[in-house]
């Protein structure tokens, strides 16, 4: 709604709320003819809305409020052809009343009667020669009808008259509905140039182009030397996932008046602030710093602190060192500081498997850290443990960690020294729910297989897993089908499926491949079928349809009662192409 | 046979006068059956109606329990049908002789009748050639369902192919031959350029002037199909503009881009409204580039006039009376969200006296699902585009209907494709 529309709205509906202020008890509608007409519109009789409304216009054909009613009410009462002779009597009354050439223009519009609706903008025009309102109007009335070709006569029109400066946003957005988005994206730039502010708004509607399209707008803002246009860019590129070029391209075009400069990285932080990839948090942290350089004080310090979590979060613990050592060194930085840069500190060593350094870190914080953060960050140490094979390092520096995750964690050291008998109860004591499904499904999967092999001690287990742990897939591998020979059917199949899933994420499709044929096995039903599953899932990798098709439909005969049936029969539906995204 | 006479057999065997005798009505006790049921019980609605199709495909009987359990089958227990059943997830139910004895004291005793289903239609689907099977409701229900159709299109209609199927579905096509009216709002997109010389050369190429002319044969050959005894079931824009094309024979009623002449400005005022097969007296929509043709559509989706979606609901009709209503009508839920298409529904005042409301939306100036006879066929229209994408435009995901295995509005379109199958009980003589 334009602001003159949403004006001349109000003015209708004061009567109507001036009367509830004065009698709240009673509804607004009685004390005028406009207030009934308009409650009866608000509750949905439009009959009555209408017939109130004509009232009305019968003393007084140019009475606004009356006519926007009608302009409401009669398109749903299927009488919208009742309009255009209302609009005639109005503008014989007062051809002169802007509201009537409102409600003129876009019942003309809605009518098809384009002529006309061109006659009363340029009447309306006259009467305010320097308002682009009237051609708006017209329009966005034709963009409502979907009607292209008469908005742009309308939007030519209103440029001939008021320069063509003129309706800028309306032509932008003219040419992007109409397809021609290089010429689109020349007329945000303009558009941008001419209003700074509305460089956001600019960049909303160029990121909605298909993909297919957005190779046009960068084309366009490439070639274009201003700085609006690369600014505008570098947004467009954050939001379309391509950080790192998104961050040179903002670089490039930075105001050199700081003020400006951090409102435009701040633009960029704000379409970096939801991606979670490396890349992605690598431009966060670059961005951070970028504004803290031209920050001063407390805030500088801040803004230094968020940009070293980010560069940890990404991984990259050399920066995220030379950003702590220059908070540390900050004569600026607020109390309470250091902890956040030594928790910082914390997380770089653990990322860089330095346990006991990390250790003597945490300790060095003491009371300083939240319990619940000082167990995270415990946690993770002892992860670092048991990568390097320090078991009772890592189990003490959990022993009293009564979360889910102290449960869970302390329920794998268990497994990795082969205690599947402890390794069942803590497990089971930490549920199976978790913030993260993945850690939950995960202890699913270990409960399951300590369950199939039955026994409470199996120290080759506790050494393939750990293998695994700390990165040795291969041993892990062997020493899982080593083992499986050793065991009944049902933990044989669950340890060679465990087996083939490692090979599968190594990409060694033939060796998974040997081990879920081998973990089919009748006797172990549970695991025959998601061994069939994952077969299927690698012959739709390979292309092989058919057979996919051919081993999920057997696993839904041989295992109607499987959790993993309506997931085989989705796979199946998608290899028919009975339902979209096949394969 | 006539529909009337089908009708009426229907009618006068569910109330037990002619009952035939075989075993998929006495319940013969040698073979035990599967009941498949259609109320909440049910897993997987929509491919239930695969099943049944299919089960008839070998050759096997069956009968569709009208309003018994919101219109379950019972079909023969065979091992295939097992094996059908278990890969699509359909819920069964085996029950023995005495089962279906007390089942059928019930139906007997109460609004339910138990249709016999022995002839497994041929079922077509007119869409273009680069349609893509997930913009049309119809492709999409019968490949989720596993039902084969045929695809065909004009130079098959125009060369008399019709005569091979019993069954005939449209969607979503313009048979104003002006590209469902987007050819001014969406200029220059490549999916419109794409469809108009696709259009445009198979006109040439079947010897018309131009694609209106074309699509106005098209569906004078589709009414034709209707009433030799065929089954036709449309959506969307097919509804209004297969009725507007055939309303319209002598009359201009496409835009220049159509036919290189404007529509006649007093198109409204010739039209044959007796050649058409559901509406009356429509007014035309006058402007070339707004996206709707008439007031038939109540809610007129792209235009300043759009209506909101309510639900619509499904009336309720006399199973032994009535069964072929009541066939189209077998839902586990009487009343449906509503859906929105280029023709969504029905104004009352736009529809022919002799037409049956299938469902509507209480106290609207709409109805959303109608049905009617035209010689010795039928045909069915139901508004909308898509009923689990109720905002459909272009560029949305496609829908994925096993996300929606038990959509009351998939029912409807399944309804119609079975019902075909459904035979008129044989007379003793």
């Amino acid at each position: 709604m334009s602001l003159k529309r949403a004006a001349l709205a109000g003015l209708a509906l004061i009567p109507g709320l001036l009367t509830a202020q004065a009698q709240p008890n009673q509804t607004n509608s009685t004390t005028t003819p406009l207030g009934r007409a308009l409650m009866a519109e608000r509750n949905g009789a439009y009959g009555d809305a209408a017939t109130q409304y004509a009232t009305i216009l019968k003393t007084q054909p140019a009475n606004v409020g009356a006519l926007l009613g009608m302009e409401h009410v009669l398109p749903r009462l299927d009488r919208r052809a009742e309009l255009v002779p209302l609009i005639e009597a109005a503008l014989a009354a007062d051809s002169t009343s802007i509201g009537v050439f409102g409600v003129a223009v876009r019942a003309f519009v809605v009518a098809g009667f384009p002529d006309s609706a061109r006659k009363y903008a340029e009447r309306w025009s006259a009467r305010a020669p320097n308002d682009d309102e009237p051609y708006r109007e017209w329009l966005e009335a034709a963009t409502q009808v979907r009607d292209l070709a008469q908005a742009r006569v309308a939007l030519d029109l209103g440029r001939q008259r008021l320069g063509p400066g003129a309706l800028a946003i309306e032509r932008a957005g003219l040419l992007q509905s109409a397809g021609d988005i290089a010429g689109a994206a020349l007329e945000w730039v303009a558009v941008v140039k001419a209003t700074p502010p509305f460089r956001e708004g600019a960049v909303g509607q160029l990121a909605q182009v298909t993909p297919i399209q957005r190779g046009q707008v960068r084309d366009v803002l490439q070639r274009d030397a201003s700085p609006e246009a690369h600014q505008m860019l570098g947004l467009l590129l954050a939001r379309w996932g391509e950080p790192a070029e998104a961050l040179a391209m903002v670089r490039s075009a930075l105001p050199s008046a700081p003020e400006a400069a951090t409102t435009l990285l701040r633009a960029l932080l704000e379409e970096l602030r939801l991606r979670f990839d490396k890349p992605s948090r690598l431009a966060t942290a670059a961005t951070l710093e970028a504004i803290a350089q031209r920050e001063a004080g407390m805030a500088t310090a801040g803004t230094m602190m968020e940009a070293a979590r980010a560069y940890a979060d990404a991984g990259d613990e050399r920066n995220a060192r030379r950003v702590l050592a220059l908070v540390s060194a900050s004569p600026g930085a607020p109390a309470g500081m250091g902890t956040a840069a030594s928790t910082t500190m914390l997380q770089v060593l653990i990322a860089e498997g330095k346990a006991a350094e990390a250790e003597r870190a945490l300790a060095a914080l003491g009371n300083q850290l939240d319990p619940d953060e000082h167990d995270r960050l415990a946690r993770r140490i002892a992860m670092a443990w048991v990568r390097g094979g320090e078991f009772s390092r890592a189990a003490e520096l959990i022993v009293h960690d009564s979360s889910t995750e102290g449960f869970d964690l302390r329920g794998r050291l268990r497994l990795y020294r082969g205690d599947l008998a402890g390794a069942n109860d803590l497990l089971k004591q930490a549920g199976p729910y978790d913030e993260a499904r993945e850690q939950a499904l995960e202890r699913v999967t270990l409960l399951t297989l300590i369950q199939a092999i039955g026994q409470d001690s199996v120290p080759a287990l506790g050494d393939a897993l750990s293998a695994l742990e700390r990165g040795d897939s291969t041993r892990a591998i062997r020493g899982l089908a080593t083992l499986a020979g050793t065991l009944k059917a049902s933990g044989a199949a669950e340890t060679r499926l465990l087996a083939a899933r490692i090979a599968l994420a190594i990409h060694d499709t033939a060796g998974s491949l040997a081990l879920l044929h081998a973990a089919d096995a009748k006797d172990a039903p549970a695991a025959a079928a998601a061994a069939r599953l994952a077969m299927a899932r690698i012959s739709i990798a390979g292309g092989r349809a058919a057979d996919a098709r051919g081993e999920l439909e057997q696993l839904i005969i041989d295992f109607p009662g499987s959790a993993l049936v309506p997931e085989a029969r989705r796979l199946r539906d998608s290899i028919r192409g009975t339902v979209p995204g096949g394969g | 046979m006539r529909r009337r006479e089908f009708v009426r057999t229907g009618a006068l065997a569910g109330a037990g006068l002619f009952l035939p005798r075989r075993h998929w009505i006495t319940g013969a006790p040698r073979a035990a059956s599967v009941l498949v049921p259609m109320d909440d019980a049910q897993d997987e609605h929509l491919k239930a109606y695969g099943l049944a199709f299919r089960s008839l495909d070998r050759g096997d009987r069956g009968e569709w329990l009208l309003n018994y359990r919101n219109g379950s089958f019972l079909l023969p227990a065979t091992d295939a049908l097992q094996r059908d059943a278990t890969l699509a997830g359909v819920s069964l139910e085996r029950v023995d002789d005495g089962t279906v004895a007390t089942i059928r004291g019930e139906i007997q005793a109460s609004n339910m009748d138990a249709i016999p289903l022995e002839k497994l239609p041929k079922v077509a689907v007119y869409a273009p050639p680069d349609a893509a099977p997930w913009d049309d409701a119809v492709t999409m229900a019968l490949n989720y369902a596993g039902i084969q159709f045929q695809r065909v299109w004009d130079p098959e209609v125009i060369a008399g192919g019709l005569e091979k199927f019993d069954w005939l579905h449209l969607h979503h096509e313009d048979f104003t031959g002006q590209y469902s009216k987007f050819v001014i709002t969406s200029a220059g997109a490549p999916w419109l350029q794409a469809m108009m010389q696709l259009h445009q050369g198979t006109a040439a190429r079947l010897g018309f002037a131009n694609v209106a002319d074309l699509k106005r044969a098209v569906a004078q050959r589709i009414a034709a199909f209707v009433e030799r005894g065929g089954f036709l079931f449309a959506m969307c824009t097919a509804t209004e503009t297969l009725d507007l094309a055939l309303a319209s024979d002598g009359v201009d009623i496409a835009a220049a881009y159509a036919d290189g002449t404007p529509m006649d400005p007093q198109a409204s005022s010739k039209m044959h409204w007796e050649k058409a097969l559901a509406f009356r007296d429509a007014q035309l929509e006058l402007s070339p580039s707004l996206s709707s043709f008439s007031d038939i559509d109540g809610h007129q989706v792209n235009t300043t006039e759009r209506q909101p979606l309510g639900a619509f609901s499904l009336f309720n009709f006399s199973a032994k009376i009535d069964p072929v209503a009541t066939m189209l009508v077998q839902n586990h839920r009487q009343v449906i969200p509503d859906f929105y298409g280029l023709t969504t529904s029905f104004r009352r005042t736009r529809l022919k006296n002799d037409d049956v409301v299938l469902a509507d939306e209480t106290g609207a100036p709409w109805v959303k699902y109608i049905h009617g006879e035209r010689g010795k066929g039928t045909w069915t229209f139901f508004g909308g585009h898509d009923p689990e994408d109720p905002q459909h435009a272009i560029g949305n995901a496609p829908t994925d209907l096993s996300l929606h295995p038990h959509s009351p509005g998939y029912r409807l379109i399944l309804n119609n494709v079975l019902f075909p199958a459904a035979k008129k009980k044989e007379l003793k003589t």
